[in-house]
């Protein structure tokens, strides 16, 4: 007994080794960095205090890029969501030739973030986007998705939740095959509707996927990159320049490294706060069987 | 431990060819794609085939965003390549960083004979007096025309535009099926901040204060100018007539929209006749102008584009020096003559343009000349030196997204006076942080 | 029924249409030589090989291919060894401060990569490991949301497997051994599936660290075609759908136990 928590320790070790080493110390070192300035150059580093961050809380431009976050995060998330609960929901009938459904809707999980940015930014590109052909079909005029600041948060957030809805597909076909059969034909017998049965079975006994499967779709919302980066590099007029990409850009492209350490830092700690009211929130209400 | 083991597997003559040789290697980063990237490669392929001392690897650093933030981390980092490719508006920011050799000095040493070379770029690269870094691909923004369609609208190709015969042309150029809908457009651009830059250059505007930057250090950028005025009107009133079709920040779906047929006329780098040429297969002939002005401001002339290779501080000096005649070579007239046919970038050795090969090539391609004329034709001064400051990149990006804000339908004068204080604002913390 | 049949299989039609759209388009594109290529039919006029062909010369893509399955599999091996371990002890161990070592954990799963990006590629030069495999593995071997989800799925085994082993005399190293880890093989795999893709789609990091072609993953490798031959779509398609088929072919091989394995992790999360 004496010797558990040795052992527990050993146990924890590797990972936290290579936590420590190549997570918390780097995160460590950025969190200094961003009470220091320095030429643009990372030479003559000097303590600064608060001013980065005295900057930032002036700086609206950041404060933008917040917004955009949690608005960008959200659609990725809804979407994901929806979509993914569209098309779980859809599997589950029964039908001959179902498998091959089945494969068609998950099968985004195999496409990568780069490939994926590389459809969509055909797909939606001005000239020759297939997007733009059908819907000047529909005799509606040509948008550009990508080039107009209205349209390219969305058509980014939709790239990004397109990739995942195999993905959350998945995990929400296997979250509502595990309700048990019961249930539903107990729920027919009452003669209840199919959407009660959805918003008092089917929901409820889902909501840990649900609650999963939000979580998962909100942090690839707040940590999408990639996209970005291949689709719009923030543009037009910073109108996907969400917080990551902000930081990305102040730390190597505007040469301001402390002060995008200092960004980082700040939104680090809004976004530990919402996942902890995350947490206590739909944790309380989140139905565990 | 490494060198050590790499010395051992040396002697027992199973030690890679540098070492064994006892080849000296070059790193150089270089950030051009395609067909142009190969060239490059070709380039190098032939300088390591030509002598035994020295091995330069080429490697492909990403675009020129990628490739000048990549370097600037090497340098915090202390391993910079050799040789890195940096583009135009990178120049304050790598004098700044004090990381990398002013050529002048060894160019004097080695007796390179400057003045045989093109006068725009050695300006540009020429701070505080010294030449700072290697002119390699220079370009000029022109104006490519899709002759046929010139033709049949019964127009008269010719070098010289204004901005508002060019605005006339496109109206004419523009083809509109039976429901209205546009079939052609007259001309295709993109949001690109090197094009409000020369427009500024063209009609004889500085771009920054204190004469481009070249008499003094910038404070301020002229974002603001008469000339980008006029250009910011111009483009907003043909994209409303439907003349224009706007494809966003890449140049390269203006010129892909160019030469699959979808418009008439685009702007383009020098550097894409190339591969515009090898897109359109054929298909119609290519004719290119001169830059257009307003007539109002007259024609100055543009400053040039591109990239320069610069020499990285920090290495053994037999490496520096191995690196520095890889340098050299690139610039002889052999290869400028090679680099200019292939790519279309021009030749920075004025002999190159002597060479019989490049003789033919200009008389079967007029083409190719264009370029070449037009910055003969530009005045030399510091309106031409372009404009010179710190934190160009994401002023260029600030200018980028002034047009995209009109487009978005809000007053020029407002935009522009919004997005000149940002830009002000990038440059003088820039100033700040490098201490002026 | 019949009727019912009907709408089912449209409504599972129409939403398989939408998901596939961006892909078919791609797909069509990759086929079209340069005239064609902004025009709007779907099916090329004449189809044409050329572009694979461009694609597969210019950029070694069979080399960006193996660069990432290397990375990723090792990534994913590492990632499904440390957290099952860490994972272990968080769940079932008696520690002091387990709590707080988990909230760590927690904490750290929202540490942005790129916020800790510069101290770490500063830390990876020193360790000489800038354009190697070390640099694109070691840094991830071991991630807080894989020891959140083995913890989870730890906590989820009934206490009286390990009561019996414990009276048996077995230390934790063997009840993980041959109680937890058996009872865990899906979530293991669950774990190695969801690693192995967030591996294959790094992006920043590898784009920093790799410098020569040979070192490249294929998102760089994408990336860098798509910089290269922006000009030219049809190439483009054509490499971003070699980068995808091995995947592809990989999920319709394996698609079964790619799904149980994410499920399985994911529902007892």
């Amino acid at each position: 007994m004496g010797l558990e928590w040795l052992e527990g320790y050993g146990l924890f070790l590797p990972a936290a080794l290579f936590l420590l080493v190549f997570t918390l110390w780097p995160a460590f070192q950025a969190i200094l960095l961003s009470f220091q300035s320095e030429d643009p150059f990372g030479r003559g580093r000097f303590w600064v205090g608060l001013d980065n961050f005295t900057e930032l809380a002036h700086d609206p431009r950041f404060w933008t890029s917040v917004w955009l976050t949690f608005k960008f995060a959200i659609v990725v998330a809804l979407l994901e969501v929806a979509l993914g609960l569209l098309g779980a929901v859809l599997l589950q009938y029964p039908v001959p030739g179902i498998g091959l459904f089945r494969t068609i809707f998950f099968m985004t999980t195999a496409v990568s973030t780069a490939v994926a940015a590389v459809a969509w930014g055909w797909f939606l590109h001005p000239v020759g986007g297939l997007l733009n052909r059908l819907i000047e079909g529909l005799g509606l005029p040509p948008q550009g998705w990508l080039t107009t600041p209205e349209w390219a948060l969305y058509s980014v957030a939709a790239a990004t939740a397109w990739q995942a809805i195999g993905f959350s597909t998945i995990l929400l076909t296997a979250g509502l095959q595990d309700i048990p059969q019961e249930l539903y034909e107990a729920a027919r017998i009452d003669g209840a509707s199919s959407w009660v049965t959805f918003r008092h079975i089917t929901l409820p006994l889902l909501s840990p996927v649900l609650f999963f499967v939000i979580v998962l779709a909100l942090v690839r919302g707040f940590t999408a990159f990639g996209q970005i980066h291949l689709l719009t590099r923030g543009g037009p007029s910073e109108a996907t320049t969400v917080w990551i990409y902000r930081v990305y850009l102040d730390a190597f492209f505007n040469l301001r490294f402390t002060y995008a350490a200092a960004e980082g830092a700040l939104l680090f700690l809004i976004l530990l706060m919402l996942t902890a009211l995350q947490f206590y929130f739909l944790g309380r209400r989140v139905h565990y069987a | 431990m490494k060198r050590r083991l790499g010395l051992l597997l040396a002697l027992l003559g199973l030690g890679g060819g540098a070492l064994a040789q006892g080849k000296v290697t070059v790193q150089f980063w270089y950030s051009l794609g395609g067909t142009i990237g190969e060239t490059i490669q070709e380039l190098v392929r032939r300088f390591n085939a030509s002598q035994d001392r020295v091995e330069v690897k080429a490697q492909y650093a990403g675009s020129y965003d990628d490739a000048i933030n990549k370097l600037l981390a090497s340098i915090r980092t202390k391993n910079p390549p050799h040789i890195a490719q940096v583009y135009d508006i990178g120049t304050q920011i790598m004098v700044d960083s004090q990381a990398t050799v002013p050529i002048q000095e060894l160019a004097q040493r080695d007796r390179l004979d400057l003045t045989r070379f093109v006068r725009q770029p050695l300006n540009y690269y020429t701070v505080g007096g010294k030449l700072q870094s290697m002119p390699f691909n220079s370009s000029t923004p022109l104006v490519y025309f899709n002759l046929d369609a010139l033709r049949e609208a019964g127009l008269t190709p010719k070098q010289e535009w204004t901005f508002e015969e060019l605005a006339e042309a496109a109206r004419k150029l523009t083809k509109r099926d039976a429901s209205g809908k546009v079939v052609r457009y007259g001309i295709a651009l993109a949001d690109y901040g090197w094009f409000l830059e020369q427009v500024s250059y063209n009609n004889g505007f500085y771009y920054c204060n204190n004469e481009n930057g070249r008499r003094a250090p910038a404070t301020e950028v002229n974002l603001d100018n008469p000339a980008v005025q006029r250009y910011f009107q111009w483009f907003l009133d043909l994209y409303k007539e439907g003349v224009l079709l706007y494809v966003g920040r890449r140049t390269a779906d203006s010129q892909s929209a160019f030469a699959t047929g979808k418009a008439a006329i685009t702007f383009d780098s020098t550097a894409t006749l190339g591969g515009i040429a090898h897109t359109v297969g054929g298909k119609f002939r290519i004719y290119t102008g001169y830059f257009p002005y307003f007539q109002e401001f007259g024609r100055t002339g543009v400053s040039i584009g591109g990239a320069s290779l610069w020499l990285m501080k920090g290495f053994p000096s037999q490496e520096t020096e191995a690196a520095w005649s890889f340098m050299k070579w690139l610039v002889q007239p052999e290869q400028q003559a090679f680099w200019h046919l292939r790519t279309g970038y021009f030749p920075l050795h004025l002999e190159a343009l002597e060479l019989p090969e490049v003789r033919k090539a200009h008389r079967e391609n007029t083409n190719y000349t264009t370029a070449i004329q037009q910055l003969r034709t530009s005045k030399v001064s510091n309106v031409t030196a372009g404009c010179l400051m710190g934190g160009f990149p994401e002023i260029r990006q600030i200018s980028e997204q002034a047009l995209e804000a009109v487009l978005q339908g809000r007053p020029i004068g407002d935009v522009l006076r919004e997005y000149k204080g940002r830009a002000n604002a990038v440059l003088q913390r820039y100033n700040r942080s490098v201490g002026r | 029924m019949k009727r019912g049949f009907f709408f089912i299989y449209l409504a599972l039609g129409v939403y398989s249409f939408f998901i596939l759209l961006p892909l078919l388009a791609l797909f069509s594109a990759s086929f079209k030589p340069a005239q064609e290529i902004f025009d709007p039919n779907l099916v090329p006029r004449s189809p044409t090989l050329e572009n694979y062909r461009i694609a597969l010369e210019k950029f070694p893509l069979g080399r960006f291919l193996l660069n990432s399955l290397l990375v990723a599999g090792l990534v994913a091996l590492g990632q499904v060894a440390t957290s099952a371990l860490a994972g272990y002890a968080l769940a079932r161990v008696r520690l002091p401060g387990r709590e707080l070592l988990f909230g760590a954990v927690v904490a750290l799963l929202l540490v942005p990569g790129e916020v800790t990006f510069l101290p770490l590629y500063d830390l990876v030069t020193h360790l000489g490991w800038l354009d190697t495999y070390w640099a694109l593995v070691v840094p991830f071997l071991a991630t807080p949301i894989g020891i959140f989800l083995m913890r989870q799925f730890f906590k989820t085994l009934p206490q009286d497997l390990f009561d019996a082993a414990r009276i048996d005399g077995a230390g934790h190293l063997r009840m993980l051994w041959h109680v937890a880890l058996p009872l865990a093989r899906p979530a293991l795999g669950a774990l190695g599936a969801l690693s192995f893709l967030s591996a294959w789609n790094m992006y920043l990091w590898p784009l920093v660290v790799t410098r020569s072609t040979e070192m490249q993953t294929v998102q760089i490798g994408v990336n860098m075609i798509l910089n290269e031959e922006a000009a030219r779509w049809n190439v483009v398609a054509a490499g971003a759908i070699l980068a995808l088929l091995p995947t592809l072919v990989a999920f319709l091989v394996a698609q079964r136990q790619f799904v149980r394995g994410i499920t399985l992790g994911g529902l007892k999360g």
